[in-house]
């Protein structure tokens, strides 16, 4: 099953033999399936999970015997599920205000669970129970389990899956595949670990490892543009571009998690996972077919690919920085040091700026640069390809501007589009030039809300389609190289920059790029 | 009740506003040109957007009175320059006006207005045939256009002109008594077309579909003695086509008519089996298709305008269920779904329905 169909391909339920399901196009509707949500009193569950199914609901998207069961510690009833979960999609759906239809239809397929992650009965229980639900609604079996749980809680329920007989590696039908949630892993050798756990139980293609940013319009868009336009590929290498930033900023603090932050940083929230799939999905190279595994190969090839840094020579490639007090967007903003949960003379980075190079034909030579940072001026995360410059600088004598190079940017939230900045003089009688920039807007062009990440993730995987999912040796190969820093980070002495709230990071960031003969851009 | 502002005065704040504006026939686009320098001249930024050429015929006062609110719905999901020909044959007075006006919406954060165009030409009399030339000149270059009708088309020289070159025709087949005319559109223009009767019912195909998924049996389509589907003379079109969707796909053939019972019905043969499909009148709308196969598994889906209730040897569950509005479809046909290859051989079938 591919992920990005075109206008012209059919679309078929993965190996049913339902002769009407041939051909119906632009709908992709999956089979009959319970959706097991592990942590279904938590935060994710109701900011993103269920008001993600019920606009899939909305839509069509979701089968007509179609079932979803909280499990989780809490005691609750169903009824008080529901009363919980229609809140919560009141509030955050991206369909609202609630259809009654829709939502009576949907809610009479919410179960809840009371269970314990670790307790073996309270699988068995949940196996009956979700027996119980298939006779009810019309379900043959087939189950989405997702952990929404603690990390440290994966292994535990994944063992108790096996365990109480709820997964078969070996079954194509009924299916079963677990969503994992992020962090997978903390470093190399916990995801290592991870992993041959999880694969002891369950076989890859029933792991969905979920990174949200995967699911967003504007990550599948870079492809798009990429790969179905003749005009960009010829220019996409290192004989046109210069260099490429990448960033990905948030404006607020840590707000209130400093107990997670102290233990994870910047580096392990937003780089390794967020920032590494747009690095591997801007630089590979186009993938034989959109399947889910050609295209897995070409990322774990560029992750492969990078240059590790050497050793001793981490500050020339890395730069951690940290908030002091400062104004973000006229708002007050304290120190990280003075955030709940975080120690006063804390080194945990809330930014961190990298330069990377990747060792391969087509990247040769041209430095990649990341960043990002909490406590930034805006939230924004983009992709500028920069290029270089014209090979004769025809009017440098005349122009009273010099000529910018080009840069090609594509915003992946918010305001998401591409921008292309190029040179245009300026009208009257000299040969002035004046940047331009040409801008396509998803909001202009398309007129509609692009579906939010946790939607297109939850139907492709009820589709059975992993492409917009991480596999394991992608996950390890980008620990590999972000591992090496933390190591670093412990063994040798580096400091770390501070930079004020409401800035675009510490200036040693600058003068990293500064030493190139580069600059960050102003998103 | 409160009557409605009256327009502005002012030119340029009349057409950003959604009004009308009269323009020279001849000098459309200059014209046009003119009113969006001047409105950008003000404090506010001005963002033209377009992704398509769309452009609606009508030929009577009510499809032109629908024509208005639905371009003002379309355009809100698809920035497009909408041009609406207004073509009256047998009307007099100047034989073509030109009239102008802007949609506009400010992006959210404020700052800058986005806006779409409106192009109305009204032909009277022989106007009519200088309407295709005139749209050549009005087409937006290098994005697709689409023709929009809200029944089926007129068959006439004028139209077959304004069709050169179109990249969808979208029409509507819903009040239509003979589906050979749509297939014989089909086959003369080199474009898509696009059939709002079908994109209606998709919901209720996607349904059907799904009422035999596992852990129902789909072998049974195959084991089918009798299909009924119940509708009123409305939706008489839509049964057909749904007829030809299941007998295209179920490799039914040889559609031999019959009536019984006061129901129109058809023997048709799959393999060495005959089936029988009936359309039984109904009140209005499709109300409900019944499957019975030979073994005597029977599927009844009931349908109502809010939900589908799909009743398999008893076992009942019920789906939500909606109309998409005219908008919506349209913007459906605009998209992949307008381009649905099984819609072909769907109409092909019903086509042979009728022979």
């Amino acid at each position: 099953m591919h992920a990005w169909a075109t206008s012209e391909e059919v679309f078929v339920a993965d190996r049913t033999n339902n002769p009407l399901r041939q051909g119906l196009v632009g709908e992709r509707l999956p089979e009959p399936a319970s959706i097991v949500i592990f942590g279904a009193s938590g935060d994710l569950t109701k900011r993103k999970l269920l008001p993600a199914l019920y606009t899939l609901a909305c839509e069509r998207m979701l089968p007509p015997s179609f079932a979803i069961v909280g499990f989780a510690r809490k005691a609750m009833t169903d009824e008080e599920f529901r009363a919980e979960m229609k809140e919560a999609c009141s509030k955050f759906a991206r369909s609202r205000p609630l259809d009654p239809a829709v939502w009576d239809s949907f809610a009479s397929g919410l179960f809840y669970q009371q269970g314990d992650y670790e307790d073996l009965a309270s699988y068995q229980a949940l196996k009956t129970r979700l027996a119980t639900i298939d006779a009810q609604r019309g379900i043959s079996g087939n189950r989405v389990f997702y952990l929404s749980t603690p990390p440290s809680t994966f292994p535990v329920a994944v063992a108790r899956l096996g365990a109480a007989g709820m997964v078969d590696p070996q079954a194509d039908r009924p299916f079963t595949r677990v969503i994992i949630e992020k962090p997978f892993g903390t470093d190399l050798s916990t995801a290592q670990t991870l992993n041959r756990e999880v694969l002891g139980v369950l076989s890859e293609k029933s792991v969905y490892r979920i990174d949200h940013y995967l699911g967003k319009e504007t990550v599948q868009n870079l492809m798009v543009l990429r790969f179905a336009n003749g005009l960009f590929e010829p220019l996409w290498n290192n004989r046109y571009v210069d260099h490429v930033q990448i960033t990905g900023a948030e404006s607020i603090g840590i707000e209130g998690r400093g107990g997670y932050f102290e233990q994870a940083g910047i580096l392990r929230d937003m780089v390794q996972n967020h920032l590494f799939q747009v690095l591997a999905i801007t630089a590979m190279e186009p993938p034989v077919s959109t399947s889910a595994d050609d295209l897995r190969d070409e990322k774990v090839k560029v992750l492969k690919a990078l240059r590790p840094i050497p050793e001793g020579r981490f500050d020339e490639f890395v730069v951690r920085g940290q908030y002091r007090a400062g104004t973000v967007a006229g708002r007050r903003q304290v120190a990280y040091r003075e955030e709940t949960g975080v120690a006063p003379d804390s080194k945990r980075e809330s930014y961190v700026a990298l330069k990377i190079h990747i060792d391969n034909w087509r990247w040769a030579g041209v430095p990649f640069y990341l960043r990002s940072g909490k406590a930034m001026p805006k939230k924004v995360t983009e992709v500028a390809l920069v290029f270089r410059g014209a090979p004769l600088r025809l009017f440098g004598e005349t122009a009273r501007v010099a000529p910018q190079p080009n840069v090609l940017a594509i915003r992946i939230q918010p305001d998401e589009g591409v921008s292309l900045r190029f040179g245009a003089k300026v009208p009257g009688n000299t040969m002035d030039i004046q940047p331009v920039n040409m801008e396509f807007r998803y909001g202009t062009s398309f007129g509609t809300e692009p579906p939010e990440a946790y939607e297109r993730l939850l139907l492709d995987c009820l589709l059975g389609d992993q492409a917009l999912f991480t596999r394991g040796d992608e996950v390890e190969a980008s620990w590999k190289w972000i591992s090496r820093i933390h190591k670093a980070w412990e063994t040798e002495r580096g400091e770390v920059e501070m930079y004020d709230a409401g800035t675009w990071g510490p200036d040693e960031s600058d003068r990293m790029l500064l030493r190139d003969g580069h600059q960050w851009r102003r998103p | 009740m409160t009557p409605p502002p009256p327009p502005p005065t002012d030119e340029v704040e009349r057409f950003t506003s959604g009004h009308n504006v009269a323009v020279d026939v001849a000098a459309i686009e200059r014209d046009l040109a003119a009113l969006w320098r001047k409105a950008n001249t003000g404090s506010v930024s001005v963002t033209r957007a377009c992704s398509w050429n769309l452009v609606v015929h009508t030929s009577t006062d009510a499809e032109f009175k629908q024509a208005q609110p639905l371009a003002d719905a379309l355009v809100a999901s698809v920035p497009s320059r909408t041009v609406v020909l207004n073509d009256r044959p047998n009307a007099t007075g100047t034989e073509v006006e030109a009239f102008v006006t802007a949609n506009c919406k400010m992006l959210p954060g404020g700052g800058k207005l986005v806006c779409t165009e409106e192009i109305t030409i009204e032909a009277r009399g022989r106007g009519g045939e200088h309407l295709p030339s005139l749209l050549r000149a009005l087409l937006v270059p290098d994005i697709p256009s689409a023709v929009l009708w809200s029944d089926l088309p007129p068959n006439n020289a004028m139209v077959a002109e304004l069709l050169v070159g179109v990249d969808r025709v979208i029409l509507d087949s819903t009040r239509a008594s003979e589906l050979f005319r749509v297939e014989r559109l089909g086959a003369q223009v080199t474009s898509r077309v696009a059939d709002l009767n079908w994109l209606r019912s998709a919901p209720l195909r996607l349904i059907i579909a799904a009422a035999f998924d596992a852990p129902s049996d789909p072998a049974m389509l195959f084991k089918l003695r009798r299909v009924s589907i119940d509708a009123g003379p409305d939706a008489d079109s839509s049964a057909r086509l749904l007829i030809g969707w299941l007998g295209a796909r179920l490799g039914w053939s040889s559609p031999e008519r019959h009536t019984e019972r006061g129901a129109r019905g058809w023997t048709m043969s799959r393999q060495d089996r005959t089936l029988q499909v009936e359309l039984r009148a109904a009140e209005r709308g499709l109300t409900g298709v019944t499957f019975e196969s030979d073994e005597g598994v029977r599927v009844r889906l009931d349908v109502t305008p809010s939900a589908v209730t799909i009743d398999t040897q008893g076992t009942k569950r019920s789906v939500p269920f909606s109309q998409r509005s005219d908008a919506d479809l349209v913007v459906a046909a605009l998209g992949s779904r307008g381009s649905d290859k099984l819609y072909q051989s769907a109409l092909h079938f019903a086509v042979e329905l009728e022979r």
